[in-house]
């Protein structure tokens, strides 16, 4: 991201909220040395209606998170949000220079069948 | 060997149209005084050294990219070998100094003190030409082989510990990381014609 950045392209970050924790250090430590933009769009895993009980440790972690590191969020959970919540969340982060998360649930990330009974 | 060697080996080599990533420590006062040019974003992420150095290979194919790490850097983050190993730009060259210590907080072994060997890594890890320097002759002739080649390359010089060069205060980096950014992301803009932040727009 940050090479990509500097280098005069467009980037986003596309991961699960799983990988956050993880990913934690080179992300904060990038933005709080550099003041960087970087548009994080993660899935929700864990938000209302989870059915995987290992699910739900990732929502937990990940708000806190985020709220703690000063990394803005906003869930995305209607499909017609989505391409106007990514073109905010680019002009926030540019304008800023800080990261933004938007984090991807409800009918933006459906999948019909999967974990149905 | 010595890092500062290496540096003043690197440097002549490196014209203004080259673009550089370093690694923290030593190096960013080492490198600050041969620089050709703001050619150069001093990374202030342990870890992020390669991987910032990978996406300015991708994103701007038609410039040569040269990543000076350190081991405490690469080992911080040694999943960063693998996507270069898949990516393998042919215009990246990635030196490793390797001195074994975590030297800016005192000296305390890193792993490459004892068995770990960063080329291997590199190596299994999918990378091209990836080699050990134990002299300065072995790394001129690696490092100019590499440079001047049409691959990737990833070269470990193994450097002595505690050998920082003894830079005046009014000689080492006086910039810090938000500077950097501005410094790097203006000639980058120069160089490429290209507008990356516009600045302070405002009503």
């Amino acid at each position: 991201m940050t090479g990509a950045y500097l280098s005069g392209k467009k980037a986003v970050m596309i991961m699960e909220n799983s990988g956050l924790r993880q990913a934690l250090e080179p992300i904060v430590r990038s933005t709080y040395c550099h003041s960087l933009p970087m548009v994080m769009i993660m899935c929700y895993r864990g938000d209302l209606g989870e059915q995987n009980w290992w699910g739900h440790n990732h929502a937990q972690t990940m708000e806190p998170i985020l709220d703690a590191v000063r990394i803005p969020w906003r869930a995305v959970r209607k499909i017609e949000d989505i391409k106007s919540s990514i073109k905010k969340a680019i002009d926030h982060s540019n304008s800023s220079q800080w990261p933004v998360a938007l984090v991807m649930s409800g009918e933006c990330v459906e999948i019909t069948g999967y974990g149905k009974n | 060997m010595e890092r500062i060697e290496v540096i003043k080996s690197i440097a002549p080599c490196v014209t203004p149209e080259d673009l550089v990533t370093t690694s923290i420590g030593a190096t960013w006062d080492d490198w600050w005084n041969y620089k050709p040019a703001n050619n150069t974003f001093f990374t202030g992420t342990l870890g992020s050294v390669t991987t910032t150095a990978l996406g300015m290979a991708v994103s701007l194919p038609h410039r040569r990219i040269l990543a000076l790490e350190s081991d405490g850097s690469v080992l911080m983050n040694t999943g960063a070998m693998c996507t270069l190993g898949n990516e393998r730009p042919s215009n990246l060259t990635v030196v490793v100094m390797d001195n074994g210590i975590y030297e800016n907080i005192g000296g305390p072994p890193t792993h490459t003190s004892r068995n770990t060997d960063l080329a291997k890594m590199a190596e299994g890890a999918g990378c091209l030409n990836t080699a050990t320097a134990k002299t300065i002759e072995e790394f001129n002739e690696r490092f100019l082989a590499s440079w001047e080649g049409k691959e990737m390359a990833y070269i470990v010089a193994k450097i002595e510990p505690f050998k920082k060069h003894p830079w005046d205060w009014e000689a080492r980096k006086p910039t810090d990381g938000i500077e950097d950014k501005y410094n790097f992301l203006r000639y980058v803009e120069k160089l490429e014609g290209v507008v990356i932040h516009p600045g302070a727009l405002h009503n």
